[in-house]
């Protein structure tokens, strides 16, 4: 994050932190659906995560870690509304490009609805691991930091959602021929 | 620390998929409404242990505390301490004409920062256009109050009987000295007698 950016708004410039708020929203988005795999939900989160934000600013101490801090305050978020996750109305989400990807032939859908549906057995603070370390590709170090959460409880979130996912995954191909038949 | 563990294989992938999806347009415009008349808190506060679950209130503060605090609210109820403070600006009916229509518009705000909002359009060109059968258009939501502006998000749309509109957000903007709303569309709306 642009540096000259943070220092304006930590200093209550709001229209800084407006700038700063639209660049990020695509990004924090994308971890709280992860996370929290329920678009209302997300929204909730991402939404109480940059009024915590721009709330706290002035507690910055080190605006370089800016985006680290801002991860932490997110996962938080999205932790509190896993909590009260009593929702009566829940949206799926719908993994329908805005644009056309470049890679679209590159992985079947049937691919990811696999990773989807294994994604869906694991618990928030598992998935979190998974996409601090996979998506926003931080290092176990920088994770922990950002889940605030120990480094070894980290590595091992990372191997266990890991382990489980792919478990998960291993049973739905053993399962696939069987549907196939049911089907045919 | 370089250490890395390797990936389920299309894990990156599905990531680069759920990226795609853009946020929902209303987002930043609820966010910038919530945060534009929100005081920065001085940086001593961060030191405070943050309270981000009744599970940790209730870890910090004895149970005898927290009843004396539930008593003493209830009493400020009763005597109308807290209940006569909502004072927000919005709250209450307000009634516009639709300047495209012609229409009879109403809505109906409760109290507080975050109201529940009704809107009803009793006369909807939009329903009639469709083949409705009725033409009174409804549209429940929520909103968030900051100064003189208060965003409101219809999450479940609204519509009359068979026609639906998806989700959309509205903001409107009090007009102190004259008492009214505007609405994005032109519409000036007062409150109603």
């Amino acid at each position: 994050m642009d540096l000259e950016l943070v220092l304006r708004a930590r200093a209550g410039d709001h229209a800084a932190f407006s700038e700063i708020a639209a660049r990020v929203i695509g990004r924090l988005t994308t971890v709280a659906r992860a996370i929290l795999r329920d678009e209302y939900l997300a929204q909730d989160a991402v939404q109480d995560a940059l009024v915590d934000a721009w709330r706290d600013l002035r507690g910055l101490r080190d605006p370089e870690r800016f985006d680290a801090w801002l991860h932490r305050i997110l996962v938080r978020a999205c932790h509190v509304r896993a909590r009260r996750e009593w929702r009566r109305d829940r949206v799926e989400i719908t993994l329908t490009p805005s644009v056309d990807p470049p890679d679209a032939t590159s992985r079947s859908a049937e691919s990811r609805d696999q990773i989807e549906r294994a994604l869906a057995r694991l618990s928030p603070e598992h998935r979190a691991a998974l996409v601090a370390t996979y998506f926003l590709d931080l290092t176990l170090k920088d994770g922990a930091a950002a889940l605030d959460i120990p480094l070894s409880t980290m590595k091992s979130r990372v191997r266990r959602g890991s382990e489980l996912l792919r478990a998960v995954l291993e049973a739905d191909e053993r399962l696939d021929p069987v549907r196939q038949e049911q089907f045919a | 620390m370089t250490e890395r563990i390797e990936p389920v294989a299309g894990l990156r992938e599905y990531y680069r998929d759920l990226a795609r999806v853009a946020p929902a347009e209303h987002q930043l415009a609820i966010v910038l409404a919530r945060t534009a008349d929100l005081a920065q808190r001085p940086a001593w506060r961060m030191r405070l242990p943050r309270l981000s679950s009744l599970e940790e209130l209730g870890r910090l503060f004895p149970l005898r505390y927290a009843l004396v605090a539930v008593a003493t609210f209830l009493v400020a109820l009763s005597v109308g301490v807290v209940g006569n403070r909502s004072g927000s600006p919005f709250e209450g009916r307000w009634t516009s004409t639709d300047v495209g229509d012609g229409s009879t518009q109403i809505l109906d705000i409760s109290g507080g920062v975050a109201p529940a909002v009704r809107f009803e359009d009793r006369m909807a060109s939009g329903c009639a256009d469709h083949g409705d059968p009725s033409v009174d258009f409804i549209a429940h939501g929520t909103a968030i109050a900051a100064g003189d502006r208060l965003v409101v998000d219809y999450r479940d749309g609204g519509g009359c009987t068979t026609w639906h509109v998806p989700a959309f957000t509205v903001t409107m903007t009090l007009d102190r000295s004259t008492g009214t709303m505007r609405d994005p569309d032109g519409n000036v709306w007062h409150r109603a007698p």
